[in-house]
C-alpha cells in the first residue's frame, strides 16, 4: 500500500484550528499530570463529531469513554484503525502499521468481559512472529495514560522539543520521524490503564474496580493475552516497558503473566519506583531515611554550581554512594527517632555535596526532595522529574510545584488526540484522558501489606522463568525516584540480576535528545543480550 | 497562538494553586497514607527467595479449587504456568502435581541453566 504523506503531514491551516480546541481540552487534564492535587476526572464532554472522513482504515469512535470512577462501558466492540505508514530511519525507509483502538481484557478467572483498553500497535516487517520481539509499553501515576512514553520516547513518530531547556517553548503537534524508534528491533504497543486515555471499565465492572495495585496488574495481564492472541504472537518474545508506578507495575504483571503461562522475555523499569516503603519522597518530612536520594543531591547540586555534571562522573558518585551507605545511613535512624545530632563529620560533607548550609543540615538531616528542591537555588524552584530545570519561585512554570512538569507536559498532553486522528486516523467524540487523579482511591495494598514492595513479585517472576532478563533506566536529575534508591531496591535480587543503566537526564529520561539516543543503544543491547541472571 | 498558549498556562495556573502541596509532600501518596508505616527491612538473598514462593504457593492454591494440595490439569488452567509445563511436572505421571513438585521442576530448570 502507498504511504500516507498526507496523514503525517495534513494542510496547515486545517491543524491550527484544531490544535488550539484539542490544546485547551488536554491542558486542563495536563494541570494534574504527575499526581498533584488535580480535580477528579470532569465527566466526559461531547464533542462536535469528527468530520466524515474516507481515508482507508480510518475508525470513528462513536463511544464517550469517562474516567469517573464509577463509569462502565455497557458493552465494548474490538474495533482500531489501521494505517500503513512509513518514516525515514537513517536514510532508509521504514514500513509500518499502526494499529489504534480497543481490545477487550477477558477476567482469567470469569471469563467474564471486565475492560476495554485503549491501546496504539506499531508492528513493522515480515519476520515470523517467533523473531519478532513485541513491547508493551505504559506509564504510571498510578492515574497516568501512557501518553509520555507514547509521543516522547520510542515510538515511531514523537513530539520534538528542546527539553530540558526552557526556550524554544515546546509546541503541541510538532511531531517528528523518531530516529530512535524501536521499531527497527520490536513491535512496539502502547497501552492506557483503566480510566486514563480511551481505557474504561465494562459493566458490571467500574473504573474504580481497577484502580488498586493487584487489580491494575491482572487487567493488565487480561489485556496483554488478548493482544497475543487476537495477533497471534504468542510466540514472539516478550517485553514490558514500565516507567515509575508503571516498573512496579511491570513487576507484579511480570509475576502474574509468568503464573498465567505466559513466558515474560524482558522487563525494562524506567525510573523505577519498585519498593513505595523505601523511598522517603513518598511521606511526610522526618519518617523515612533519605539516604536513596543522597547521591542524586550531590549530582544536581554539582549541576548547578558547574554547568554540568562532573568529568570524573562514575568516581563522583561512587563516592557519593559509599558516603550515603556508610556515615549517613549510620546516623540517620537515630535523627529520625529522637533527632540525636549527626556528627559533625558528616554534616559537612552534606555541605560540601550540596552548598545547602549546615544549620539546615542539622536541623533537617533526612531531607526530603520537596525541601532540597526549595532550598538549593534560593528564590528558585528546581523541577522534581527533572531537577535540570529551574525557574523563579512564584514564575508560571512553577505553578504545578515542578517546572520540568509544566515545560512540557503541556505540548506532550496537546499533541495525542490530534496525532490519533490525522495521523492514525482514529477519532473519538471525548478528550483524551492524558492523567486522572484517581491516587486518594487507588488501593495501594499489596501482599498484606499497606504499600507495595513488588521486589517479591520480580523474585517471583524469575523463579518461574530464571531466564528473564531485567534492565533498569534511571536519570540522575530525577528528584521522583532517584537512581540510588532503585539500585539498593533492586539490589536486593542478588549481584548480576539486573542490568542497571543511568543516565544525564531526569524520570523522563527519553526526552532530552542526547540521552533518548543513550537509551537506544543500550535497548537495543538488551534486546540481543542472553539473561545475565544466575 | 503565542498569547493563546500563555492565557491557557495561565488558566492552568488558577486550576492548579489551589490543590497546590505544600513544600516537602512530593503527592505520589493519598494523605492518609503519607505516615510511613511500620515496615520491616525489606527481604533479600534467602528471605527473598521464601517470600517469591510463598507468592507461588499462594497463586497456586487459588488454582487448586478442591483444596487436596494437587492440580488437575483442569485446575492448572488457572495456574497457566503448571498447564504449560504440566507433563514435565508430573513426573509420577499420577495426574495431578503437588507444589513440591512444582518446587522440585523450577530447581531441575535452573539447574540445568547453569
Amino acid at each position: 500500500m502507498a504511504p500516507v504523506t498526507s496523514a503525517h503531514r495534513p494542510h496547515r491551516t486545517s491543524r491550527v484550528t484544531t490544535l488550539t480546541s484539542a490544546l485547551l481540552a488536554s491542558l486542563l487534564v495536563a494541570c494534574g499530570g504527575g499526581g498533584g492535587g488535580a480535580p477528579a476526572a470532569a465527566p466526559p464532554v461531547a464533542q462536535q463529531p469528527p468530520p466524515v472522513t474516507t481515508l482507508p482504515g480510518t475508525y470513528a469512535d462513536p463511544v464517550v469513554y469517562s474516567g469517573a470512577p464509577t463509569a462502565a462501558l455497557q458493552s465494548a466492540e474490538e474495533r482500531a484503525a489501521t494505517v500503513q505508514a512509513k518514516i525515514t530511519l537513517d536514510g532508509k525507509a521504514l514500513d509500518y502499521t499502526a494499529t489504534t483502538g480497543h481490545l477487550t481484557a477477558t477476567d482469567l478467572a470469569t471469563g467474564q468481559p471486565a475492560a476495554s483498553f485503549f491501546y496504539v500497535a506499531y508492528t513493522a516487517g515480515t519476520l515470523p512472529a517467533a523473531q519478532r520481539p513485541v513491547t508493551f509499553f505504559y506509564n504510571g501515576g498510578p492515574g497516568s495514560s501512557s501518553v509520555w512514553l507514547h509521543i516522547g520516547s520510542f515510538a515511531p513518530r514523537r513530539l520534538a522539543t528542546a527539553f530540558p531547556a526552557t526556550t524554544p517553548a515546546a509546541v503541541a503537534g510538532n511531531l517528528v520521524d523518531n530516529q530512535e524508534t524501536l521499531l527497527d528491533h520490536s513491535d512496539l504497543v502502547f497501552v492506557d490503564a483503566v480510566g486514563t486515555g480511551y481505557s474504561q471499565a465494562i459493566a458490571p465492572r467500574t473504573n474504580a474496580q481497577f484502580w488498586g495495585v493487584d487489580q491494575d496488574a491482572a487487567a493488565f495481564r487480561d489485556f496483554v493475552r488478548r493482544y497475543l492472541a487476537v495477533n497471534n504472537r504468542q510466540a514472539s518474545p516478550l517485553y514490558l516497558f514500565g516507567e515509575s508506578y508503571g516498573a512496579p507495575r511491570t513487576a507484579v504483571l511480570a509475576n502474574l503473566l509468568e503464573s498465567a503461562g505466559v513466558r515474560v522475555t524482558g522487563v525494562v523499569l524506567q525510573s523505577a519506583a519498585m519498593n513505595y516503603t523505601s523511598n522517603c519522597g513518598m511521606f511526610n518530612p522526618g519518617q523515612a531515611s533519605c539516604e536513596g536520594y543522597i547521591p542524586s543531591y550531590a549530582a544536581v547540586a554539582y549541576y548547578h554550581q558547574n554547568g554540568s555534571l562532573p568529568t570524573d562522573l562514575s568516581t563522583f558518585l561512587q563516592k557519593a554512594r559509599e558516603f550515603a551507605a556508610g556515615p549517613y545511613r549510620s546516623e540517620v535512624n537515630a535523627f529520625i527517632a529522637n533527632k540525636a545530632a549527626p556528627s559533625e563529620a558528616t554534616i559537612a560533607q552534606l555541605v560540601s555535596y550540596t552548598g545547602i548550609a549546615a544549620a539546615t543540615w542539622r536541623q533537617d538531616y533526612s531531607m526530603v526532595p520537596g525541601a532540597y528542591r526549595a532550598r538549593l537555588l534560593p528564590g528558585q524552584m528546581i523541577g522534581r522529574y527533572d531537577a535540570r530545570v529551574k525557574a523563579p519561585s512564584g514564575s508560571a512554570l512553577t505553578v504545578d510545584g515542578d517546572p520540568s512538569l509544566t515545560v512540557v507536559g503541556p505540548a506532550v498532553n496537546g499533541s495525542v488526540k490530534n496525532y490519533l486522528q490525522n495521523e492514525l486516523r482514529y477519532t473519538a467524540v471525548t478528550s483524551y484522558i492524558g492523567s486522572n487523579n484517581v491516587l486518594n482511591q487507588w488501593n495501594f495494598s499489596h501482599d498484606g501489606k499497606p504499600l507495595p514492595d513488588t521486589i517479591p513479585d520480580l523474585a517471583a517472576a524469575l523463579t518461574l522463568n530464571p531466564s528473564m532478563k531485567i534492565m533498569a533506566m534511571s536519570g540522575y536529575h530525577d528528584l521522583a525516584t532517584p537512581f540510588y534508591q532503585t539500585e539498593l531496591d533492586l539490589a536486593r535480587l542478588g549481584p548480576g540480576v539486573v542490568q542497571i543503566r543511568n543516565y544525564d537526564s531526569g524520570h523522563m529520561s527519553y526526552l532530552d535528545d542526547k540521552v533518548r539516543r543513550l537509551q537506544k543503544i543500550d535497548l537495543r543491547a538488551f534486546y540481543n543480550s542472553a539473561s545475565v541472571a544466575q | 497562538m503565542k498569547t493563546m498558549f500563555l492565557f491557557l498556562l495561565l488558566t492552568c495556573a488558577a486550576a492548579g494553586a489551589s490543590a497546590q502541596d505544600p513544600v516537602g509532600a512530593d503527592g505520589q501518596l493519598p494523605p492518609a497514607l503519607r505516615n510511613r508505616p511500620a515496615t520491616p527491612p525489606p527481604a533479600a538473598g534467602a528471605a527473598l527467595r521464601a517470600q517469591a514462593l510463598a507468592k507461588l504457593e499462594a497463586q497456586f492454591k487459588e488454582a487448586d479449587r478442591d483444596h487436596n494440595g494437587s492440580l488437575t490439569p483442569e485446575e492448572a488452567k488457572g495456574f497457566g504456568f503448571v498447564a504449560r509445563n504440566f507433563d514435565a511436572i508430573d513426573t509420577a505421571r499420577r495426574g495431578g502435581v503437588s507444589f513440591e513438585e512444582l518446587r522440585a521442576y523450577l530447581a531441575r530448570v535452573k539447574a540445568e541453566r547453569r
